[in-house]
């Protein structure tokens, strides 16, 4: 199949009619204009690839939920809603840094705990937090963006299932499933997420 | 298009601080209909070819495959 020919509106088109190459091939089409995009902004690769993710699970959402309107700006359509997801981002950790996080259940996601503390010690805190990102990373999908909602955005479990479209009991319930695979997680790789 | 455009363009783009929230903000005028300077970022953009590692894009292709089920899903229960 030849898809350099393929326009947008024909790749959009075989993806909203069942067939998920279409989105790979929109991907992978403009991956790095979009990436390189996000990064000029945040200048940080982590928060980057995130943001890009983002980006594409809400493009893909909005194609299959029937959102999406052609007008042939596909391109320029994606690009707006990276800017606006890091728009988001920078608006949730302003807000998080105004708002007190003494009701958060794992303090290893209050960065100020470090504050004050020496480099050796900043150093395994860095770890634990790479280690934690990574375990994250392994979760299904919707327990992974229950857990990024609620740790890294400052989200309530009220904000979380409005955002996500489900009740408050199923973000609560995604919430307990993300913990016990995290614990699941932690014994099987055999991890150490404490200073010691 | 003129290239040195392009240029002072991405220069400005590539110097853009994310301290400044008006900075990012500003770059919002570029996604309204036709503002020729969205072309000149996407030429940027195409120029600076940085890329994402390929277990994201992995990762989004698992995520439609999943997402799509879903909405099969829910479609039949209606």
């Amino acid at each position: 199949m030849n898809t350099h020919n393929r326009s947008d509106y024909e790749l959009v088109k075989q993806f909203m009619s069942g067939d998920n190459s279409g989105i790979e091939l929109l991907v992978n089409k403009y991956r790095s204009k979009v990436y390189t995009y996000i990064l000029l902004i945040v200048k940080n690769q982590h928060l980057a690839e995130d943001l890009f993710q983002d980006t594409f699970i809400k493009v893909i959402k909005s194609l299959l939920d029937g959102k999406y309107k052609e007008n042939g700006k596909f391109l320029s359509w994606v690009i707006r809603i990276a800017h606006n997801l890091t728009i988001d981002h920078y608006r949730k950790i302003k807000q998080l840094n105004a708002v007190s996080r003494e009701d958060f259940q794992v303090d290893i996601f209050n960065s100020r705990k470090f504050s004050g503390i020496n480099i050796e010690e900043h150093l395994i805190g860095n770890q634990i937090t790479k280690d934690i990102k990574n375990l994250i990373d392994e979760l299904p999908f919707d327990q992974k963006e229950v857990i990024l909602l609620r740790h890294y955005c400052g989200l309530s479990f009220k904000e979380i299932a409005e955002h996500t479209n489900v009740s408050i009991n199923t973000a609560l319930g995604r919430m307990r499933y993300a913990l016990i695979n995290l614990r699941k997680l932690v014994r099987e790789k055999n991890l150490s997420l404490t200073m010691q | 298009m003129p290239m040195d455009r392009t240029s002072t363009f991405c220069d400005l783009i590539k110097n853009l601080s994310n301290k400044n929230f008006s900075e990012i903000h500003a770059l919002e005028s570029l996604f309204d209909d036709e503002n020729e300077d969205l072309d000149n970022l996407l030429e940027c953009l195409d120029n600076l070819k940085t890329d994402v590692r390929e277990e994201v894009v992995q990762k989004i292709v698992k995520f439609a495959r999943e997402y799509r089920e879903k909405v099969l899903e829910r479609e039949n229960v209606k």
